[in-house]
This record gives C-alpha cells, sequence and structure tokens, in this order.
C-alpha cells in the first residue's frame, strides 16, 4: 500500500452527507454504505485526489493516535473501500 | 370482446395525473373499477400518457430490472415491458393479459416518475389521524396490514405501499392504490406528514425518537426502488435526506402496545420538540 500513487474517488457515486457519516450508493453494487465518523472525513479529503501519504499525514493532524494504529487502519480502510468499488486505488 | 378503438381512462395518483389509452375496453373497464378512488374528474392538460398494449408473452425474470438511457427509462418484469421517457412524459407498456399485471407495472412507474417529482413509494402502512399523516414503514411480514387493521378512527392510505412528497419544503403522505391483503376502502388522500415510525419489536413505552442517520437509513431500505443509476441514486438520497433532516423519525412496538397510544406518544414528543 505504501507504494501506491494517487487514490481518486467513485465520482459517479451518488452520496450526502447526514449527521457525521457519509452515506455512498454506487451503481455497480447497488448498496448503500455507511462512512461513519474518521471514515466519512476521509470521503470528504478525497474529494481532490491525494497520495495514500498525503491522506496520512491529514488524518494524524486531526486525530489523536499512534502513526502505526492510524497506518494500518487507513491501509484497511482504502483497501475496504477499493473492494467496494467507493474509490479506485492508482499505482 | 375486445373492443379494438383506443380508449383513455384518467387516474390521479400522488399528484400526479396519468392518462392511460387502450384499444382494450374490457381492460379500461376493469382497470377503472380497481382503481376508482383514483379516476380523476377535473382534467388538466399536465399529463404523463401511459399506452397499454396487452400482448406480452410471462417470462421468467429473477427480478425487476431498469435501465436508463438519458431520459428514458425501460423496466422489465416477469409480465409487462416498458418505456417510460421522462422527458416526453410518454410510456408504452406491453402487459401480459392477467390480474394485477398492471397494478404491478404501474408501481415501477411510480417508482420511476416520483423521483422527478420530489417523491418515492415506501413500504408502509400509511395512517391519517385527526388530519396529519403517519407513516408505519417495514419489510414484508413486519406488520403493515396489521397496524392498518388496528388502526381504528384513522383513515387506512395503504398498507403496502405509501407515496410521500415534498412540496415547498412541506412533507406530504398520499393514499395510493398499492396494497396488500387490507380489505377496507382507501380513498384519494393526502394530509401533511407528521411522522416516520419503523416498525420494530420491544421498545420501552412503545416508542423510541430516532437520530436523522437512523431515520435516513431506515428509510432507504424501505424505498421501492429500482433504477440503480447515478443519476436517480443521487436524487433519491438527496430528497431522503431533505425529508429525514424535517421530519421526525420513530422506532415503534405495535405487538406490545397499542396503536392510539404510540400515535398519541409520537404527537405529544413532536410538540415537544
Amino acid at each position: 500500500m505504501e507504494s501506491v500513487k494517487t487514490i481518486i474517488r467513485n465520482n459517479k457515486a451518488a452520496w450526502q452527507q447526514v449527521e457525521d457519516n457519509v452515506i455512498v450508493v454506487t451503481s455497480q453494487t447497488r448498496k448503500m454504505h455507511i462512512l461513519e465518523g474518521v471514515g466519512g472525513r476521509i470521503w470528504q479529503l478525497l474529494e481532490n485526489p491525494m497520495s495514500r501519504n498525503e491522506l496520512i499525514e491529514k488524518i494524524q493532524i486531526e486525530y489523536d493516535a499512534p502513526p502505526w494504529q492510524i497506518q494500518e487502519d487507513i491501509d484497511n480502510f482504502l483497501k475496504e473501500l477499493s473492494e467496494k468499488l467507493i474509490i479506485k486505488i492508482n499505482g | 370482446m375486445k373492443n379494438r378503438e383506443s380508449q383513455v381512462m384518467d387516474l390521479l395518483i400522488g399528484g400526479i395525473y396519468i392518462k392511460i389509452k387502450s384499444n382494450n375496453s374490457y381492460f379500461l373497464r376493469k382497470t377503472a373499477d380497481e382503481f376508482k378512488s383514483f379516476v380523476l374528474e377535473n382534467k388538466t392538460s399536465d399529463y404523463f400518457l401511459i399506452e397499454v398494449i396487452d400482448d406480452y408473452i410471462p417470462k421468467e425474470i429473477d427480478a425487476i430490472s431498469v435501465k436508463r438511457k438519458d431520459s428514458v427509462f425501460k423496466a422489465q418484469a416477469d409480465e409487462f415491458i416498458a418505456s417510460i421517457d421522462l422527458g416526453k412524459k410518454i410510456a408504452k407498456v406491453h402487459v401480459a393479459d392477467l390480474a394485477g399485471v398492471f397494478n404491478c407495472f404501474l408501481r415501477v412507474f411510480y417508482s420511476i416518475v416520483l423521483l422527478d417529482n420530489n417523491g418515492f413509494l415506501v413500504h408502509a402502512a400509511g395512517l391519517s389521524f385527526q388530519g396529519k399523516g403517519y407513516v408505519f414503514s417495514g419489510a414484508s411480514e413486519s406488520g403493515k396490514t396489521t397496524t392498518a387493521r388496528m388502526a381504528q378512527d384513522c383513515k387506512v392510505f395503504s398498507d403496502e405501499l405509501v407515496l410521500i412528497r415534498q412540496i415547498n419544503k412541506h412533507n406530504f403522505i398520499y393514499s395510493t392504490p398499492f396494497h396488500g391483503e387490507f380489505e377496507g376502502d382507501i380513498l384519494s388522500d393526502c394530509v401533511d406528514l407528521e411522522a416516520l415510525a419503523f416498525l420494530s419489536k420491544d421498545i420501552p413505552r412503545g416508542y423510541k425518537r430516532l437520530s436523522k442517520i437512523e431515520i435516513f437509513t431506515s428509510l432507504m431500505v424501505n424505498i421501492f426502488f429500482f433504477s440503480w443509476d447515478d443519476e436517480s441514486n443521487q436524487k433519491l438520497i438527496n430528497l431522503v435526506s431533505c425529508i429525514g433532516e424535517s421530519q421526525s423519525g420513530y422506532k415503534v412496538d405495535l405487538f406490545n402496545y397499542d396503536i392510539r397510544r404510540v400515535i398519541n406518544g409520537i404527537s405529544k414528543n413532536n410538540n415537544s420538540q
């Protein structure tokens, strides 16, 4: 995951912010995905494509957790979003 | 005996006027009887024309499918195939000559057309009590028909699919001819929506107020929806979000609590917020 160049939102996906959550619906999966808390924040940050490292830096500034924990959580989360076709990972 | 000359009849459902054209006079008579409360008398010039042709041979299809290209939707089910042009407000449907097929098509038709009119159909029992609308939503076997049957002193709007629209930032509930096993009369009607309720069990006091995200997700999973293209998805979640933001929502237990008590509790809770 460290070699990942750019993370891009699925810009065709329908989405909506509801309280602290982001709801994403993709026509490919026909499912509603709820991105809670940090997940919703990651979706917001990905409004502009960015690298994994940039994303981790931004989350580290905003959230109080050990860097290794943030990196591991973000890598797992990005993998999950990619499998659900919510984001595309280039690189 | 079929009369091959085209005839028309007019229906008004959810504030949307449709003109049904068919050359089968028996079909039109049967439809007029089935939808009698929704037959329109004061006609307007703004209508959606649906041409019905009863020549479809039923085919086994896994699920209802809807595909979109620009403003044209193609819908297919076991017993009908249809093209619905939202831009031209014209639909053409080939139906199998079987009972209930046109009703089934109209449900799909409205699920598409309503999105362009700030509305949707939701799996729910709809009730009007003292001029206020209550939606009791839930999946199959959740108790919608039982709710409608229990609702004395209430007008029943449906026991299966209720229509919700937002007009000028106000939410309204409309009755529909799309019902389940409820035996009573369902008349054409529309009232302000007072609360969205989701049928559940084991709720202390019989009702529990929901957060906005709980309202959103509970409503989304119960909406009657087949058009999974990106544009329709975005329209739907924007609308559900607007309605969820402006409307109170509750989880309710009508298995263990009296419906009037729950409605009174919801109404008091709404007034105290």
